[in-house]
């Protein structure tokens, strides 16, 4: 049960411990955790978040040269 | 006189047909800046601050035409409503993607989002980079894993870890030799490209060049994102397995460190115990 998680102050978070790193590799342990039972207002507000951020790093669309399909290619639906 | 105005008619009809020829075409563009004018001015603000530019926002508004709500916040967080919405549209209104701009839309939104890219990509980006291990594979079954050690515009070099398969075979590889390269990089997935060999050399190590590729194709791409993040939390952790001893047990609330977060779950760092406090 995870409190004051960020930008989800409000509720409660369960999850499920799934990974706990080696503690020879690394002194402090640290737990791979999965959400449970998240209501779809908390999911959208996470994944918000996450996908903000990620927009972020990704370069912007003018620094990113994409291959041109050929015309009449099914490119988009893949 | 009634002659002249017969022909002054005459003259004048093409030239009316004319102007409204002309004044169909120029505006079949404003059908479009309409399109994005229907555009709320806090939704484009909100896709704005994900980073999407006008043609992504055109394309996630005409996909929201396709779903019932309407939840063009939905359709950007969900994958699933987003190519659910992708398919909807397809079959209503295939035109849509023979514009290639649409298509590079789609594209690009599907990066900047985190989902897969399927087709080929060039981007300076994401050739392999210094320390990244490539998986080499050559004609007659010869593999051989590599460190990149230099890279520059022509040629990447590397040094050999290992080989497997047919390793004489590998070791034999002739100038112009057909190679497929694999590797993964942690914020991109799995990457692959050709490349033709230009030299093997045996300095006590082996060292292979090949040339710098053109095109790299995305094989496979991270489908759970992960975001770095810094913050503080508090837990409770409630063991599930009634084996474990009481010593083992941690009780009472834990603070720790967030580490990264992804859209199903998260990593969380060191801990510091604090049992005054029970959730």
């Amino acid at each position: 049960m995870i409190r004051d998680f960020p930008g989800q102050e409000n509720v409660d978070i369960t999850a499920r411990v799934v990974d706990v790193s080696d503690p020879e590799e690394n002194e402090n342990s640290i737990y791979g955790i999965r959400f449970i039972g998240l209501s779809a207002a908390v999911k959208d507000g996470i994944a918000a978040f996450v996908y903000s951020r990620r927009a972020e790093e990704v370069p912007p669309a003018s620094a990113v040269s994409f291959q041109q399909p050929e015309l009449g290619t099914d490119h988009s639906a893949g | 006189m009634t002659d002249i105005w017969w022909i002054l008619a005459l003259l004048a009809t093409p030239l009316i047909f004319w102007a409204l020829w002309r004044r169909s075409l120029s505006q079949k563009p404003n059908s479009v800046s309409q399109s994005h004018g229907n555009v709320g001015s806090e939704w484009r603000a909100r896709c704005l601050e994900l980073g999407l530019d006008s043609q992504e926002i055109h394309l996630v508004d005409r996909l929201s035409q396709h779903i019932e709500d309407r939840d063009t916040r939905r359709l950007l967080n969900s994958r699933i409503a987003f190519e659910n919405a992708l398919e909807r549209s397809l079959q209503v209104e295939p035109q849509l993607f023979q514009d290639l701009s649409m298509r590079r839309a789609l594209d690009r939104l599907r990066m900047k989002r985190g989902w897969e890219v399927s087709g080929e990509i060039s981007q300076r980006g994401q050739l392999p980079i210094e320390e990244d291990e490539l998986h080499v594979e050559g004609p007659g079954g010869g593999a051989m894993r590599a460190d990149v050690i230099h890279r520059d515009d022509q040629t990447i070099a590397l040094r050999i870890i290992d080989s497997f398969g047919h390793h004489e075979e590998a070791v034999a590889w002739k100038m112009g030799t057909d190679l497929e390269v694999n590797y993964f990089q942690p914020e991109n997935g799995c990457l692959s490209f050709e490349a033709r060999l230009q030299e093997i050399r045996d300095l006590g190590d082996l060292f292979l060049f090949m040339e710098c590729p053109k095109k790299i194709r995305i094989s496979q791409r991270r489908q759970y994102l992960r975001t770095p993040i810094k913050g503080r939390i508090s837990y409770l952790r409630l063991p599930m397995n009634r084996d474990v001893s009481l010593e083992e047990r941690e009780t009472g609330v834990q603070f720790g460190g967030l580490v990264d977060v992804g859209t199903g779950g998260a990593a969380i760092g060191p801990k510091l115990h604090c049992k005054t406090a029970i959730y």
